[in-house]
Formats: structure tokens, sequence, C-alpha cells
């Protein structure tokens, strides 16, 4: 069920539309990350939902109920911010009862809630604690506890876990999406970390310059990036770009740059002569020392990692990434076939869309 | 926040953007009205109040004395000021601080005229009533403290390397403060001398007190005196004198806050 | 790091501190003592008091503690000082602020100019803005309620005290407003943004988020306005205390005794209660800097 639906919805500062017209559908129970590089116009968007901005135009609507010109109190969300916003004034217990006492909600069900929330995020220990007294971990539960107890048509989240090191880090994610998941309540999360993007999320909106690249679940983004900027911004490693032309010959099709030759596989879209994008993602060469090669290179420059190696290749006068976790026996210097299977290219247009 | 109360929030502002410039208008307009008065004049403008301004002597002769200790007042801080806080800077003594806290406290407890009485009586015996002396020596008095505290900060900032430097080649004391230190500290320098300036420039109670003769009052007194003096005041000339008196003061906050924000004017408007 | 080297030799410290040092303790230092000890005299501006004064002992001390105008002088002091910095400059400054700070509307920037420009020219000129302003006949405020419909009043001569306290609010209330500007300058926006989100009407977030993050920056402004209220001489300039001593201010009773009368010796004893006053402010003031820093 559509939870939370932007139908056109532009935003602009000054005279600049800084979101042009935003269409998006979350579903309910849904966790929906907000992905892309600063100035994308992901906590624009994010503070449209909560209503911190209003929408110059379009339409915004919350469970069913249209909230485009509505003040962030009437849209019952909950918002946990960057730097938690947790008032360095009151104790925990008063910072998590906040917005329950704004409500006017009676004491015995303001005790209520609160012991059953920090119950669950483990920091019951913590109430009479004033935040300063408290760690940057157990900061952020707080803040998200505070956003549990308002039982709200969604979480919002601008980027929370950034403020944490990187061992924290992991360790929230995880805890994050079980919690949502046990809530069952829809979650809008904002980061420009692809891979907590990537490991949280149900789908994924990639966003460039206000507009969006890509919806999708994380396979989906993964695996068939709609253009070259989606590409290029997910996975943990860069991928491999190579532009070229197509060329047909034999009735087969190819891509090839300069010396540099690979079969494409079949591709509608293709025509003979078209300007392209080559992209390979380093996991997918395969390094075969057999007669199975489609290409031959030589090692420039070898990592090893332990649980994989990165190997440098060039071949035909271009330069690949690869990543090995089968152990061989490779050398710098050393020649070595390489294998790309065709299902693993993505193919882009001189506009930098995806060719299927 | 609602439609409503956005609008009675506006309304307030308005109010009291209003409350404010109100008075304010008579000083814009009377100087180039034809008929000043205390009243709100308007009419084409004119500059025969400025005229009138050139040929009375006595504010002619104010302008120079303001000028005179002003600036007088200015040189004596600037310098003294410049010296101490360098000592108090390079120097290690304990209480360094806490000396620097007590001439800050006596500098804000010794003010208005609770403080001049016993200022007339020192003056009296020091024979430094009706001397530009007098004034200028309470005036620098007065904001050394001030002075200090702001110059031995910059001072503080500027790297010991400099002056180690010199000290290798045989430089001491005054040769590094006159050669090294005091040309890097130029920026606070002129915000010290320009604090100063505009502080003694506005006063009025110090002159008030320790001058007597006609020929050695300032502005801010000659003004006072206009308003007061036998018959009808002059409004067109004060009013013009009113005017060009307040702009250095005007122009001086424009330079101070565009460079340096406001945290200045803190402890300094006592 | 700092050097072993001292560059100025011990000589050399004294000699620069000396014209600095010698200044101060001439011109305020030792008046600051010497005040006490004139309070005991019967010193005068003229006469024979003037050359050869003799020792009253706590003379002056009894007689200004009986003496009505001297009651009359602090009452009013209170009042005005109430009256024009706690209600008039801090608690405008402060609704102004936090009204501009929610609003982030290009209206800030008028209204703090025009504030500042009255806070900034010659208190002279100042003073007599507001005498055209109030003139009964002919200033501005009169003719705006006459226009109204309402009668003119004669503002210095049968208000003089509220005439002094709103032109006191008027000159010094950008001091207040810019120092908790910039105070609230300080509160992370997330503050504010989240106390919205969960429905926190702008009374709520003014008392429960706002003021609690400002109570020390608001307690230091209360401390120097008043000690600069206390002190301020400008009312001179538009009333002179007037009429018949009801809008005489401490500041202008010890002007009046000792200047206008001659009686330093007497004027002196007063001045040593009011400085003594600025001193316990200035303390004060100290005491709320230094537990900011243990914050």
């Amino acid at each position: 069920m559509s939870w939370i639906v932007f139908e056109k919805v532009g935003k602009k500062f000054g005279s600049k539309w800084t979101i042009p017209e935003l269409n998006l559908s979350i579903a309910k129970g849904e966790f929906f990350t907000l992905l892309g590089p600063s100035g994308c116009g992901k906590t624009t968007t994010l503070r449209l939902i909560a209503g911190l901005e209003l929408a110059d135009q379009g339409k915004i609507s919350i469970a069913g109920k249209d909230v485009t010109k509505l003040d962030p109190p009437a849209r019952r969300i909950a918002m946990v911010f960057q730097n938690y916003a947790l008032y360095p004034h009151m104790t925990v217990f008063e910072n998590i009862s906040y917005p329950l006492r704004v409500r006017r909600v009676a004491r015995e069900d303001i005790g209520k809630r609160v012991k059953e929330s920090s119950g669950r995020l483990r920091i019951s220990h913590l109430l009479e604690r004033m935040p300063s007294q408290i760690s940057g971990g157990e900061q952020q539960r707080v803040a998200v506890c505070r956003a549990m107890v308002q039982e709200p048509n969604a979480f919002l989240f601008d980027e929370p876990l950034s403020n944490l090191d990187a061992r924290l880090r992991l360790e929230a994610r995880r805890f994050l999406r079980k919690i949502q998941k046990e809530l069952g309540v829809t979650a809008v999360y904002v980061t420009h970390d692809q891979a907590e993007a990537m490991a949280m999320s149900d789908r994924v909106a990639v966003m460039k310059q206000g507009r969006l690249a890509q919806v999708g679940t994380p396979e989906e983004i993964y695996h068939r990036p709609a253009d070259l900027f989606v590409a290029g911004f997910v996975g943990n490693f860069p991928m491999n770009f190579i532009e070229g032309e197509a060329v047909s010959r034999d009735s087969k099709m190819f891509f090839c740059a300069g010396d540099f030759e690979l079969e494409t596989g079949d591709r509608p879209g293709l025509k003979s002569g078209d300007k392209l994008t080559l992209a390979i993602r380093p996991e997918h060469i395969e390094l075969e020392p057999g007669a199975n090669a489609q290409l031959a290179g030589l090692i420039e420059d070898l990592e090893e990692l332990g649980s994989e190696q990165i190997i440098t290749v060039s071949v035909s006068g271009k330069t690949l990434l690869a990543r090995q976790t089968k152990k061989l026996e490779l050398k710098q210097q050393k020649s070595v076939g390489l294998k790309i299977p065709a299902a693993m290219l993505h193919i882009f247009d001189k506009e930098g869309k995806r060719i299927n | 926040m609602s439609k409503g109360q956005r609008s009675v929030i506006f309304i307030f502002l308005g109010l009291v953007s209003v409350g404010f410039v109100l008075p304010l208008l008579w000083l814009f307009l009377t100087p180039f009205s034809r008929a000043p008065s205390l009243g709100l004049t308007i009419t084409a403008p004119t500059l025969k109040n400025f005229h009138a301004l050139a040929q009375a002597r006595t504010a002619l002769l104010a302008f120079k004395n303001s000028l005179l200790i002003s600036i007088g007042s200015v040189a004596l801080v600037v310098i003294f000021a410049s010296l101490a806080s360098y000592a108090l800077s390079r120097s290690r003594f304990r209480g360094k601080q806490g000396l620097i806290t007590l001439l800050l406290i006596f500098s804000s407890v010794v003010t208005g005229v609770a403080a001049m009485v016993p200022i007339y009586a020192l003056c009296q015996k020091l024979r430094l009533i009706d001397s530009f002396a007098g004034v200028i020596l309470v005036f620098s008095a007065g904001f050394l403290p001030t002075a200090i505290f702001i110059l031995k900060d910059f001072i503080d900032r500027v790297p010991r390397a400099y002056e180690e430097a010199a000290l290798v080649d045989g430089s001491r004391g005054m040769d590094l403060y006159l050669r090294i230190v005091l040309p890097l500290i130029g920026p606070g320098l002129a915000v010290v001398a320009v604090l100063c300036f505009v502080n003694i420039w506005s006063n009025f109670l110090v002159p008030f007190v320790l001058l007597r003769s006609n020929s050695k009052i300032p502005i801010s007194v000659a003004i006072y005196q206009f308003f007061n003096e036998v018959g009808l005041p002059r409004i067109g000339l004060i009013s013009a004198y009113s005017l060009l008196y307040s702009l250095p003061v005007l122009a001086v906050y424009l330079w101070v806050s565009r460079k340096f924000g406001f945290g200045f004017f803190g402890g300094l408007k006592g | 790091m700092s050097s072993e080297h001292s560059f100025l030799s011990r000589k050399a410290v004294f000699a620069f501190l000396a014209p600095a040092l010698i200044l101060v303790a001439v011109f305020l230092v030792f008046p600051a003592f010497w005040v006490l000890y004139l309070g005991l005299t019967d010193q005068a501006l003229t006469g024979v008091k003037a050359v050869m004064p003799s020792f009253v002992g706590l003379g002056n001390f009894s007689r200004a503690f009986s003496d009505r105008f001297f009651y009359n002088a602090l009452e009013i002091s209170f009042i005005f000082v109430l009256g024009s910095a706690w209600l008039g400059q801090a608690l405008l400054g402060l609704v102004l602020a936090v009204l501009l700070y929610e609003l982030k509307s290009k209206w800030k920037a008028v209204v703090s100019g025009a504030a500042v420009l009255a806070w900034i020219i010659p208190e002279v000129v100042v003073a007599y803005l507001w005498i055209a302003f109030l003139d009964r006949d002919l200033g501005l405020l009169n003719l705006m309620l006459g226009a109204a419909g309402l009668r003119k009043i004669n503002w210095l001569y049968d208000h003089p005290l509220l005439a002094i306290i709103v032109f006191n609010t008027w000159r010094g209330t950008a001091f207040s407003l810019l120092l908790f500007q910039s105070a609230l300058e300080t509160i992370p926006p997330s503050f504010i943004e989240s106390a919205k989100v969960m429905a926190a009407g702008m009374a709520r977030r003014f008392f429960e988020i706002i003021l609690p993050q400002i109570r020390a920056i608001l307690l230091t402004d209360l401390i120097l306005i008043t000690l600069w209220t206390f002190n301020v001489f400008t009312p001179f300039l538009l009333t002179s205390g007037g009429p018949s001593f009801r809008s005489e201010i401490l500041p202008i009773y010890i002007w009046r005794t000792s200047f206008n009368y001659f009686k330093l010796g007497y004027g002196s004893s007063v001045s040593s209660v009011l400085l003594l006053v600025n001193f316990v402010f200035a303390l004060l003031y100290l005491l709320g800097q230094r537990r900011k820093r243990y914050v």
C-alpha cells in the first residue's frame, strides 16, 4: 500500500529549482533510502516529507492524507537528526518523553511507553542520565527511542550514523534495521554512504541534482544500474569504465575501443556505430590462465588482501581493475587471460542510459 | 507557525521598527530643512543650515577641540597600551591574567558621575582643570585596560619565532617591539584606535565636568550649550552640527562590523 | 611552543608597563579609593572648604542616609533600571531576537539596523532627538497623537520618569538584541526543528528549548546593562532630573550635590556608595564568566 506519495513535487530555493519534479511512492512498512552525493536533494526531499520545507508545487500524501500544506505536527512523523538533537538540559527520560508531553499524553501512558521502547533499545538503565554523560552510540539510540515512542506514521532518518565511528556504525546499522522490521513502521533514510544504503534498505532511490536516477531494490541497483551515474556511485570498488562504440561483425555485436574488443551478447537496442560506454564490475572479470580466455592482458599491479586479490591488468591498451577470490598463482608482469561474461557487461549509450 | 501567528509577529516587528526609526527622522530631515524646528519639517532641501554652521566660530573651534582631544587620547592609549601589552604578553610573571582582570574591573567600576567626583578633585589638586591635558589623561586612563586586553590578545597570536630570529641577530627589548611586533599588530592597533576614538568623540560628561573655557569645549558640550543658550536655540545650526557630529561614528560602526562582526562591542560600550 | 628566551629584561618589562600602569594608577585606581576618603571630609568646589577641608568622619554618610533626596534618587534609579534595563532593553531585546530568529526574514536588517543607529549615535545628539520628538507643541509624537484625535501631552514635564525610561530603552536595546542574536546562533538548528516536528509550538520552544540554552548569556546581559544603566548620565540632558526631582536618578543627584551645589565631600560619600554597587556587579559578572568556563 502506498504510504508516502510524492506527485510532481517541486521545490525551489531563490530562483533555482533544487527539486524540479519528483514522483515517489513509498510502501507501508518499507525501509526506503534516499541515496546520493551531497547536494543531490535527498535531505531536501526528507525535509519535504517532514514539513520542515513546504513544496512549491505538487502534492505530498502521507497515510492517504494530503499533507502538502500541513505543518510538521499535523503529519505525525518522527525525525532523527544527524546530531541527534538531544536537549542537553533534559535527562534522557525527559528527552524521550518530550514529544509525548507536548501532545499531553497521560503520565502513566508516558511512563509505560518510554519503559517499553527504552527496554527494546536496551537503554533503560540510562534514563536518569544527562545526554552529556552517555556515549555517542547510546545517544543515537536515545534519539531513535524518542522517535519510536511517538508511534508515528513514518520514521525519517537524516544520516543518523555519520557521527559514529566505523565499528559502531556497522552495529548500529544492523540494530536499526532489526528494530524497523520488528515495529513495521515505514522508514525513510537519507545517506551518502552507498554501502549503508545497500545493506539496510528494501528499496533505494538514487538521486542526482534533484532528480531520481533510479529507484529499485539494492539488487536491481547493483546489477542493473539504469545509467552511468548509478553504476559508478554504487558498489564498494570503482567500476571499470571504457568508452567505445558498437561494431557489428558476422551477425554478432561487439564493443570496440581501439584494440579492445568484447562480444556484447544480445542487446536489441544496439546499432552498429553507436557511441557507447562499457562498465564492468571488478569482481566480474575472471582471470583465466587457460585457453578459455577472451582477452590477453598483462598484470601491472597486484595487491594481496588475504581474502582476495586486487589486480590491475592492462588489456589492449586499457587498464582494468579486477578482484579475484580464487587463489591463483599470479605474479607481476605475467601475462594472463581474462574472461568477462557478456551478461556481466553494462552498456550505456552516449547519454549514459542503460542498454539492455 | 500558523499564518495568523506570522501576521501578528510581522505587525509587532513593524511597529517596533517604526518606533525605533521615528525619533531618528529629525536628525536626517531637519539639517536640510528651510524652516527647521523641533517638529519634523519637510521642505525642499537646502544647505543653508550648514552654511550657518560654517560661520559659527564656536562650532568650528569645538570641532578642532574634539579632534585634538580624541586624537591625543588615541595616541596616548595606542602607545601606552601596546607597550604594556607587549610586556605582558612576552613576560612570564604569575598573576598576569589577574592584573588584566583587575584593570578591567577598575575601568568598568570607575565610570560615570560617581567617578568624576574624585577625578575632579584630583585634577583640581594637579591643576589640570580646564586643560586639554587633564581631559586627555582621564580619557586615556579609562580606556587603557580595554586596550591592553585587546592588544595582548593580538600580540599573543604573533608567533615568537620572529622575535627569536631577531634575538639571534642581537636585537633587544625596544628594538623587538618597534621593528618586529608593532608592524605585525597593525589591525589590532587600528581596532583599538578606532574604538577609543569613537568612545571619546561621543563622550559628554568628562569634558562637561573638567573644562570651563568656551574655547576648549568639544562638540558634545558645544551642542549642549547651543541648546541651552539664552534665547531661542538655533535649531537649523544645531541639527546640521549634530548630523555631521554623528557621521564619523556611523562610518566607524559600518567598518568595524563589516570586518569583525559584533563581538567587539560587548565589553566596550560601558 | 614557548621559548626559554625572555625577550625583555626585567627592567624592560617594568619600563614597558610603567606608562600605562602609572596613568591607570593615578586616574583610575587612586580616585576609586580616594573617593572613600573624600567622603569623610567636607571638601567643597569653591570657598574656604576648597582649600582647607576638614575631616567630618561619617557625617556625610549619615547625612546622605537621612536625606530624602538621596532616597528619592535611589528609588528613582531602581525604577529606572527595572523599567528601562530589565523590562525595557533586556526583555525587548530578547523578544526581538527570538522573533527574528524564528521568522528568518529579511526584516532582520531593518529592525536591528534602526536599533543600532539609536545605540551608536552620540548621546548629546540622541538626547536632543528626543527633546524634539517629545516636544509638546511640535514634536512628532504629539503630532501623531493629535492626528489620531488624542490629547497632546507634555511628556518631559508631566511624565519625566516615564520619558527617560522609554528613552533609555530605545537607546540601549540594540546591545541586548545583538547579544541574544549571537547567542541564538549557537543553538544547533536541529534543536528547533526537532521541537517543531514534535509539535512544540512557539511558546513551548522558547521556554523549554531556547531559554535553557541561553540562560548564561541572559544573566550576563542583565548584569552588564544593570551596571551601565545605574551609571548612565544622558537623561540629565533630557530633564536635568526634574521637574521637582521626579526623574533624578542617582548620577544626576550626585552631579547636583557635587558640581551644582559644590559639595564635593558630600557628593563623594554618595559616589562611594554607587561605586561600591558597581563593584558588586562587576564581581558578579566575573563570577558568571568564570563559571561558564567549567560548563
